[in-house]
C-alpha cells in the first residue's frame, strides 16, 4: 500500500510583474498586471512505506511547492493528495503529528534560545515520552554529536551545526514520513557524510520513509534507489537512478596513443570519437559493444600506450536532463 | 487540547525574553522615560488651567495609563510579517498545533515578561510619585483581573491585524496604526474624561476603551458596575476572535509561502 498518494496535483500563483524604472515602479503600484505561474502541473506521485526517494529537478521547478502541499501548508490548485489516508491541508494537525520536515534554508528552531530549549518544546507539541526522548536524545549523539553545542544559543551555531540539530529534530517524534528539502545545502563534506549517515540510519533502522529533495548529486548517489525528476512544475522521470544514467550517458575510453591524429575508428556502438586534453577520447555504447571488444579493435591497428575507462558521469546526466529534459 | 503542549509556547516566550539583560534593562528605562515625558506634557497642559481637573488627578490618570499600555504590549505584528516575507513561516505551519493557539500562547509569555519588567517597576513610581494611589482591597483585585482581560483583548487585537499581513506582507505598517488608533481611542494618551461626550460615544463603539479606561476606573474605584466591565471586556474578546477566525480562513487561503 503506498503511503503517499498524490493524483493530478497542480498548484498555480498569481505574481505580479514589477515595471521597470520609476514609471515602471509607479505604474505597477498603482495597477498590478498578474500572471499565473504553474508551479506543479499534473503530478501523478506514489511513494510505499519504507522508501528513500530522491526529488530532484533545477531551481524553481517546483520541488518545494510539492512538498509544501504533500505536509500540508499550501492547499493545492486542484488534484488530490493521501498522506497515510489523509488530506493532509484538511487534517493539518493530525497529518503533521506523522510528520517531521526540515526546510534546508529555514530554520526552525529558537533563534535565541539554547538548542535544548528547542527540543523541550518539540518533546512538548509532539508528545514524546521521556524516556523515549532521553533515549532518542542519546542515538543522535552517536552520530550528530548534538551534546558539542546543546547549551548553546541557537544563533552561536554555525550552520552545519544548525543543520545536525534540524535533523534531528525533524526525526525526534519517529514520525512515518520526513521531508527534507535541501538537508545538504552549503555545508562542507564531512557535515554532508555525517548527515547522509544519519538519514540512512534512521530509513533502515525504523523504517521511516524519506523524501528527499536536493542539488547534491552525493546526497542522491548515496541515499536514494528512486528518483523523481521535475521540470518546470512536470514529473520527467520516475524510476532507478541506474536506469536514469545509462539511458542518458555513455562510457569512455580515454587512451595515449602514438600519432593520434591519424586514428579513425568506424565500429558499430562507437558514438564519437574526441581530441581532449587528456588524450584521445573514445565515448561508445556499452549495450552495443563491450570495452573489452571495442579495445581489442583499437589494438589490432594503433600502438596504445596507456588507456582508462570512464563510468558514466552521474552530475553530467542530471546536468543534461535538466538542459534538455527527457 | 492539550494544555501541556500549548504553555510550553508560553514557557519560550518568557525565556525569550529573559535572554537579554541589556534589552529587559533598556525596556525598564523607555518606560521611565515615557513616564517622565508624560508627566511633562501634562504639567504643561494643566498650566493653561482649562481643564477641569486638577494636574493631580490627571497625572494619576495618565501614569496608571502607562502602567497598563506597557503591562499589556503585543506584537504579533512584527513576528508575522517577518515569517511571511522570509517564508519561514512554513516552521510555524508543519507544527502539530493550531496556528492561533501557538501565537496566543507564545504571546502571553512575552507579554507576561512585559508586566514583570516594564508595568511592574511604572506602577511603583506611580504609586511613589505620581500621585497613583492604593486601590482598595477588592479594587485591586478587580483590577488584576480587568488587566488579564486587557491583556487578552491586546492580544487577539495584534493577532487580528497580524493575519492582515497575509496580504499585506509587512507587518510593520499595521502595527504603527493599531498602535496608533488603541493609543488615542483607548484613553493611553488622552484621559477620555477629557473626550467631550459625543466624541466619546463613537469611541465606546470600539473596544479601545475598555483596553486602558475601564481597567483604570476599576483601579481608582469609580467604576459603576465592575462587572459590566468585565462582560464588555469579553464581549470585546469574543468579537474579535471571530473576526480573527474569519479572516485565518481566508489567509490560508491566500498563503503562497515566498521563496524557495
Amino acid at each position: 500500500m503506498s503511503l503517499i498518494k498524490a493524483e493530478d496535483l497542480s498548484k498555480t500563483f498569481r505574481i505580479y510583474s514589477q515595471g521597470e524604472g520609476i514609471r515602471g515602479y509607479l505604474k505597477s503600484f498603482v495597477r498590478r498586471d498578474y500572471e499565473e505561474v504553474h508551479a506543479v502541473e499534473g503530478l501523478d506521485l506514489e511513494i510505499s512505506e519504507g522508501e528513500m526517494i530522491g526529488y530532484i529537478g533545477s531551481n524553481g521547478a517546483g520541488k518545494s511547492t510539492t512538498v509544501k502541499m504533500l505536509t500540508g501548508i499550501l492547499e493545492p490548485s486542484s488534484g488530490t493528495i493521501e498522506v497515510d489516508g489523509r488530506d493532509p491541508h484538511r487534517h493539518r494537525k493530525k497529518n503533521a503529528m506523522n510528520i517531521g520536515v526540515v526546510f534546508g534554508q529555514k530554520t526552525q528552531l529558537w533563534w535565541d534560545l539554547p538548542v535544548k530549549e528547542s527540543f523541550k518544546l518539540l518533546k512538548e507539541i509532539y508528545e514524546v515520552e521521556d524516556e523515549a526522548y532521553e533515549e532518542r536524545i542519546d542515538e543522535f549523539n552517536e552520530v550528530l554529536q548534538l551534546d558539542e553545542f546543546w547549551d548553546q544559543p541557537v544563533r552561536k551555531l554555525s550552520l552545519g551545526q544548525k543543520m545536525r540539530c534540524e535533523l534531528a529534530a525533524a526525526f525526534l517524534h519517529h514520525p512515518k514520513i520526513v521531508y527534507l528539502d535541501e538537508p545538504t545545502i552549503g555545508l562542507d563534506v564531512a557535515v554532508k557524510e555525517r548527515i547522509r549517515d544519519f538519514i540512512r540510519k534512521m530509513n533502515e533502522e525504523k523504517d521511516i520513509t524519506v523524501m528527499l529533495t536536493t542539488h547534491d548529486i552525493g546526497d542522491i548517489e548515496d541515499l536514494c534507489e528512486r528518483i523523481v525528476v521535475l521540470d518546470a512544475g512536470k514529473k520527467i522521470y520516475d524510476g532507478s537512478l541506474d536506469k536514469l544514467v545509462n539511458r542518458f550517458s555513455s562510457r569512455r575510453l580515454v587512451m595515449q596513443i602514438n600519432r593520434p591524429e591519424d586514428f579513425d575508428l568506424d565500429v558499430e556502438g562507437v558514438k564519437e570519437v574526441k581530441h581532449t586534453e587528456e588524450g584521445l577520447e573514445v565515448v561508445f555504447d556499452r549495450e552495443v559493444i563491450s570495452a573489452s571488444d571495442l579495445m581489442r579493435i583499437i589494438l589490432e591497428d594503433y600502438d596504445v600506450q596507456d588507456f582508462q575507462i570512464r563510468e558514466p558521469d552521474i552530475e553530467e546526466v542530471v546536468k543534461k536532463v535538466y538542459n534538455e529534459g527527457i | 487540547m492539550s494544555w501541556r503542549k500549548y504553555l510550553s509556547f508560553t514557557r519560550v516566550g518568557l525565556r525569550e525574553g529573559f535572554q537579554y539583560r541589556s534589552d529587559a534593562l533598556s525596556g525598564i528605562g523607555a518606560t521611565m522615560i515615557s513616564l517622565v515625558l508624560f508627566y511633562f506634557i501634562w504639567k504643561a497642559i494643566s498650566a493653561s488651567g482649562e481643564l477641569a481637573q486638577p494636574f493631580s488627578v490627571i497625572i494619576s490618570y495618565v501614569a496608571l495609563a502607562r502602567v497598563i499600555d506597557n503591562a499589556t504590549s503585543a506584537d504579533l505584528e512584527n513576528w508575522v510579517g517577518d515569517r511571511i516575507r522570509k517564508g519561514t513561516i512554513v516552521n510555524e505551519l508543519k507544527k502539530p498545533v493550531s496556528f492561533r493557539l501557538q501565537l496566543y500562547f507564545y504571546q502571553l509569555g512575552k507579554s507576561s515578561f512585559k508586566m514583570v519588567v516594564r508595568g511592574i517597576p511604572a506602577l511603583i513610581v506611580g504609586i511613589i510619585f505620581l500621585n497613583v494611589g492604593l486601590p482598595s482591597l477588592t479594587g485591586g483585585l478587580y483590577f488584576l483581573v480587568s488587566l488579564f482581560l486587557t491583556l487578552n483583548l491586546a492580544i487577539f487585537l495584534s493577532y487580528t491585524t497580524s493575519i492582515l499581513v497575509f496580504w499585506t506582507k509587512v507587518g510593520w505598517s499595521l502595527r504603527m496604526t493599531r498602535t496608533m488608533v488603541a493609543g488615542l481611542f483607548s484613553g493611553a494618551m488622552i484621559p477620555l474624561y477629557l473626550v467631550p461626550d459625543s466624541v466619546r460615544a463613537v469611541f465606546d463603539l470600539t473596544p479601545f476603551p475598555s483596553m486602558v479606561d475601564a481597567p483604570i476606573s476599576i483601579y481608582q474605584g469609580t467604576a459603576e458596575n465592575v462587572f459590566s466591565i468585565f462582560g464588555v471586556q469579553m464581549m470585546w474578546i469574543l468579537i474579535l476572535g471571530v473576526l480573527s477566525e474569519v479572516l485565518w480562513r481566508k489567509a490560508t487561503k491566500k498563503l503562497t509561502v515566498q521563496g524557495g
